[in-house]
């Protein structure tokens, strides 16, 4: 067996007096999409946060790669975070000033990427994701299925290893997040591309590989009998 | 809907007699339909049977009503396996899924457990289902959907009333 | 393992992405982002052109000496001879007219080559006169009808601007018989004395130091404030991007680069100001401002306006990238920080400890001499107190805050999102604060430094006539002058005369009047008029001449070498002075009969029988046959124009610099509302009534600007007190005018408040709880 790309092993993690995390773990393969299911306030979120060396756990391991997060600078994760991951939420991480294009574009340009190669790499992915016709719009402007799409092409410009998706349906009606569900999926695929995918909505986890259930805080993977 | 299994279940939480058997599952399970006497004695002779359960006790009198039942240790396992297995995947499970949370929050078991299981099943079905969506035509589409919005109905059901049976557990185990 | 192999980091040009990116950011917000942009540009803006004529003044006032210095007639001695010019007698004679300055040049020709002073065409001869501008348009107006009494000669020009002090001045160039011989004459070959450095007395630096700072601080806040503003927005964009990669380096890059684009079009908004203003003062015709002020003296210091331009953006930026600090731009955002981040107090007692330490080591140091190591000092010390208000208010609000509760709905709503987030509401009202402060500290200054005259009794004030060194017989006149002015209730004339003793060093004064007027000022008995009294008990040291001793007058002005001889009358007659002045010899007319050419001394006090404005003036027509060698003068307030000037500068400087601060004030109110849109429209929607809403509002408010009255009324106090010591005066304060600017300063919060009700009462209305 491959070694897996991302490795959470035994994490704690407190805010306050409430205990988020109590020993959760998960590891992820190159190339699959995993769920992560669980009632709200089980921690999921917060075991996706810590995946992608947003915020440090109070005890426990994250690994990329075999390095754990924990040993590297601020400025390695962040540089982490632009290349090798992406990240899709449910909403509100668009730049609302900047345009579509330059909101997709941005990875590459805070990479030091020329502004014109950027942007042409970013109309491809909007291209893909089929949302073209919004380049010149900014987010305000679009509507919730359009701007979602974007934000996921923006995940994607960098052709990272590990895309992070909390919710990412959780604000559109059934046809618009079937559409960014099946495009998130297929882009992810087309670039090898694993991705974590945070929802408690089963028909959102019928888009992935498997499942793992989180709750208060622990998580267990389901190994079905055959 | 296997009576046999359920009636597995009541005893496992204690020895019982026929009367009592039937005036529990009429109580938890039998709203629509409640249980006929023949049917529990005859699917208590059938357990007999096949070893699932034992007499315990007698008491003083005629007739099967008389005597006490108990499970044995290969109903035990029957009961667990059955509880930790998966129903195929199918429209109006809600009856077996419910009494089977319910067996499970009366043995001391904890009802997520059954609904983890259910849940993993009900996905791959889905999985499935969601795979030829994206390959199919417009009719399989609509058929897909229309099985997958079924599954995901099932499944939300179960988990508001595992949600809330945990809640009433105290009262249910007895 | 295998080891995690990072791309590279960037190349240098990655600073310039960065920084293209923060500006893109700034500009690219659409209205919401304009409107910010604006505002800190105005801030900047407000603060550059505050601090360019801060540089201009000392410059606007050489210069303006400078225009005076260029057609000054030479003091001492006569000017150079030069070849193939005809000289010119000419005298400076300085006069009022409606409390406006009036100023001209007496002129005789002794040829047709005369030497020409800036701004002339032609010298006046005999009967003709050269007007400014101004002082032309006043006599052919209404107003100047009580004027044009003064003026009889023929008009044959005008004085071009060359030749002014300031585009209002009234000044005149009139040709006069007799100028030589005349007090002040001189003769000229070439107008113009060298300019001499003026040199700022310690209680005008101490004025426009203080004013500057106080000016500044609201600006500074402003500034700091308006950076600050949609904060909430800020940091979600910037969470955004940290959220895609960027780390915290690159992120205050960007925001750098935000603060800095506001900071450029500030720049350019307060040098656009600046201009503004330079083209609008010339046209502004106030008497405080002494005939108004060129647009081309108002330059700024180069090498500070230099300073300026480089300092102000790199300023903004500093205090964007300084207020990140705090908030820690994590990838969520800021959710879920401990909120036990109580401020903490001893580093915010720091300049004020300091400041005060700096000032009361200089005290009395700054008294009327400018003490040139004492500036700097003085300076900071001002500064940092000043600055020591928005820095204490956060934590004073906080701590008053954490301990109210209670009351009814609106006070608690009130309360409780002022105990959410105490900062931005005390730092905007410190702005508020600080204007306070530095307004209350500059009127005890001006109190201090102003002194006032006051009439005794009920009586009208007396006008004082002065025509100094003209000839005996021309003195004596003055009194029959004067008696023909109406409304005069008495005429008190006073003529002195020096005189040496012949062949000696000794000298005395001699007074010359009626036996009526000589026995108001010695105890005289017995007065024919040719009677002359000497003083029965001088004071040692004294030199009283003898009778028939050989006396010569002479004048005090060196350019009047002239002396008359005389000899004191064979029969002396003694007596005692009623009053303190150093006479000691009294002569009736007739005495000095043959002496009416030697020089003299006229004054006089007339009495009005009621108290007219316009009384001086006729006193002055009357003047009018004497040419232009009397004056007369109504005592007011003794004040040097100079520093009225700068006082009425900076006290309109102080008014618009508190609307700013109530301008910022709304502003931040009216972001706050907008914020808060959607629990606005959830609690009005739940049946909170919008009078609550407004009430709490105006709590909200009320709660942190009285906490900042009540400190900047301390702090303001304090600081004046403070500086009077420097400038050694003693400590007064006019509560009155401090009160009226604590009234006006609440009442520009208040105005403000509620000219945010319009903004509440939308947001609060269901259209709020629409998603946008």
């Amino acid at each position: 067996m491959t070694e897996p790309l991302l490795a959470a092993v035994d994490l704690h993690k407190t805010f306050g007096p409430t205990p988020a995390l109590d020993g959760a773990g998960l590891r992820i393969w190159p190339g699959e999409v995993v769920a992560v299911m669980g009632p709200s306030g089980s921690g999921k979120s917060t075991l996706l946060h810590c995946l992608a060396g947003i915020i440090r756990p109070d005890s426990g391991t994250v690994s990329y790669q075999g390095t754990p997060l924990s040993t590297l600078s601020d400025v390695d994760r962040s540089e982490l975070r632009r290349t090798e991951f992406g990240f899709v939420f449910q909403f509100g991480q668009l730049v609302p000033e900047l345009t579509a294009l330059e909101n997709v574009a941005l990875p590459l340009r805070l990479g030091g990427v020329r502004r014109r190669e950027a942007e042409s790499r970013a109309m491809e992915w909007l291209a893909r994701l089929e949302v073209a016709d919004v380049a010149d719009k900014r987010p305000g402007e679009t509507s919730g299925g359009q701007g979602q799409r974007v934000a996921v092409a923006r995940a994607l410009v960098t052709s990272p290893k590990v895309v992070f998706a909390d919710e990412p349906t959780g604000a559109l009606d059934s046809l618009n997040g079937e559409r960014v569900m099946r495009l998130l999926v297929a882009a992810a695929k087309d670039t090898n591309a694993a991705v974590v995918l945070v929802t408690h909505e089963v028909r959102v986890a019928a888009y992935s590989d498997r499942e793992v259930v989180v709750r208060d805080g622990k998580s267990t993977q389901v190994e079905l009998v055959r | 809907m296997s009576i046999g299994l359920t009636l597995l279940g009541l005893l496992e939480t204690g020895p019982r007699h026929g009367y009592d058997l039937k005036r529990a599952y009429d109580e938890h399970f039998g709203q629509d339909r409640p249980l006929h006497y023949g049917q529990v004695y005859s699917t208590l002779s059938r357990l007999l049977r096949d070893g699932l359960v034992e007499v315990d006790g007698v008491e003083a009198g005629e007739g099967p009503e008389r005597k006490r039942y108990a499970i044995t240790a290969s109903g035990v396992t029957d009961v667990r396996d059955w509880l930790v297995t998966p129903e195929r995947p199918e429209p109006y499970l809600h009856s077996t899924l419910y009494t089977k949370v319910v067996l499970a929050l009366m043995s001391g078991r904890s009802a997520q457990e059954v609904l983890d299981v259910q849940r993993g099943a009900h996905l791959e079905t889905m999985r499935a289902l969601t795979r030829r969506k994206l390959t199919g035509d417009l009719a399989d589409q609509l058929i897909c959907d229309h099985a997958l919005f079924h599954l995901e109905a099932d499944l939300r059901w179960l988990e508001l009333t595992a949600a809330r049976l945990d809640q009433l557990s105290e009262e249910v185990r007895r | 393992m295998t080891v995690l192999r990072l791309r590279p980091r960037r190349r240098t040009w990655q600073w310039w992405i960065d920084l293209t990116l923060g500006v893109r950011l700034a500009v690219g917000g659409g209205r919401a982002g304009w409107g910010r942009l604006a505002l800190t540009a105005i801030g900047v803006g407000l603060g550059v052109a505050v601090l360019l004529t801060a540089t201009s003044v000392s410059h606007m006032l050489q210069a303006r000496d400078d225009h005076g210095y260029g057609r000054a007639v030479p003091v001492s001695g006569n000017s150079a001879k030069v070849a193939g010019v005809d000289p010119v007698y000419a005298a400076m004679r300085s006069s009022e007219f409606d409390g406006s300055e009036l100023d001209g040049v007496i002129v005789q020709k002794t040829g047709p080559k005369a030497p020409l002073p800036p701004g002339v065409d032609r010298l006046p001869n005999v009967g003709e006169i050269l007007l400014s501008p101004a002082l032309r348009q006043l006599l052919n107006s209404p107003a100047g009808e009580l004027l044009r009494p003064r003026f009889p000669e023929r008009v044959i020009g005008t004085v071009s601007e060359a030749g002014l002090t300031g585009p209002h001045e009234l000044f005149f160039y009139v040709g006069v018989a007799k100028v030589a011989g005349q007090s002040g004459a001189a003769e000229v070959y070439e107008f113009g004395r060298p300019s001499e450095p003026r040199t700022l007395d310690g209680l005008l630096w101490l004025l426009i130091a203080l004013g500057s700072a106080a000016l500044l601080m609201p600006v500074v806040v402003f500034v700091a404030t308006s950076t600050r503003l949609a904060a909430a927005a800020r940091d979600r964009r910037l969470a955004a991007l940290r959220l895609v990669g960027a780390d915290g380096k690159q992120v205050r890059r960007i925001a750098a680069g935000e603060a800095f684009v506001g900071a450029l079009v500030g720049l350019a908004v307060g040098v656009a100001l600046f201009a503004l203003g330079r083209a609008i003062v010339p046209l502004i015709d106030a008497k405080a401002l002494r005939g108004g002020i060129f647009a081309t003296d108002i330059r700024p210091e180069w090498t500070l306006a230099a300073l300026i331009v480089v300092v102000v953006p790199v300023l903004a930026v500093v205090i964007a990238v300084f207020s990140l600090r705090r908030v820690m731009i994590e990838p969520l955002g800021v959710v879920r920080r401990a909120r036990n981040q109580r401020r903490r107090l001893w580093w915010r007692l720091v300049p004020p400890v300091a400041g005060i330490a700096l000032l009361a080591s200089q005290r009395g140091r700054l008294g009327d001499a400018l003490n040139q190591s004492s500036q700097l000092p003085v300076l900071a010390g001002i500064v940092l107190v000043l600055c020591s208000v928005p820095l204490v208010l956060p934590w004073l609000v906080e701590r008053v805050v954490a301990t109210l509760g209670g009351g009814s709905p609106a006070w608690q709503l009130a309360i409780r999102r002022l105990q959410l987030d105490s900062g931005t509401p005390a730092r905007v009202v410190g702005g508020v604060a600080v204007v306070l402060v530095g307004g209350i500290a500059l009127q005890t200054l001006l109190v201090q430094a102003s002194t006032r005259y006051e009439p005794p009794g009920e009586k009208p004030p007396p006008v004082s006539v002065s025509m100094p060194a003209v000839a005996l017989s021309q003195a004596l006149a003055l009194d029959g002058a004067l008696r023909n002015v109406p409304a005069t209730e008495s005429v008190t004339p006073s003529i002195t005369m020096l005189m040496k003793k012949v062949g000696g060093s000794e000298v005395t004064a001699l007074h010359v009047g009626t036996c009526a007027d000589l026995r108001q000022l010695t105890t005289i008995d017995q007065c024919h008029d040719g009677d002359v009294f000497v003083s029965a008990k001088p004071y040692s040291g004294a030199f009283i001449p003898a009778a028939g001793e050989r006396v010569s007058f002479f004048a005090n002005d060196p350019r009047q070498p002239v002396s008359v001889d005389w000899t004191m009358p064979a029969e002396v007659k003694a007596t005692t002075a009623l009053t303190t002045d150093m006479g000691l010899v009294y002569a009736t007319p007739g005495a000095l009969a043959g002496v009416t050419a030697a020089v003299a001394d006229a004054n006089a006090y007339l009495q009005p029988k009621a108290n007219d404005a316009n009384y001086v003036e006729y006193v002055r027509n009357a003047l009018e046959p004497f040419g232009w060698s009397a004056n007369a003068f109504s005592p007011t307030n003794a004040i040097s124009s100079t520093f009225e000037l700068i006082a009425r500068v900076l006290l309109i400087g102080s008014v618009i610099t508190l609307l700013l601060a109530a301008a910022s004030l709304l502003v931040v109110a009216l972001e706050q509302i907008r914020e808060r849109r959607r629990a606005l429209a959830v609690l009005a929607a739940n049946g909170v009534r919008r009078s609550v809403l407004a009430r709490s509002l105006l709590w909200q408010t009320a709660v942190p600007i009285a906490m900042a009255v009540i400190v900047a009324l301390v702090v303001g106090v304090a600081l004046g007190g403070m500086v009077l010591t420097v400038s050694n005066q003693p400590i007064v304060f006019d509560w009155a005018t401090i009160a009226l600017f604590v009234a006006t300063a609440v009442i520009a919060v208040l105005a403000s408040t509620a000219c945010t009700l319009p903004a509440l009462w939308r947001a609060a209305n269901a259209e709020g709880l629409r998603d946008e």
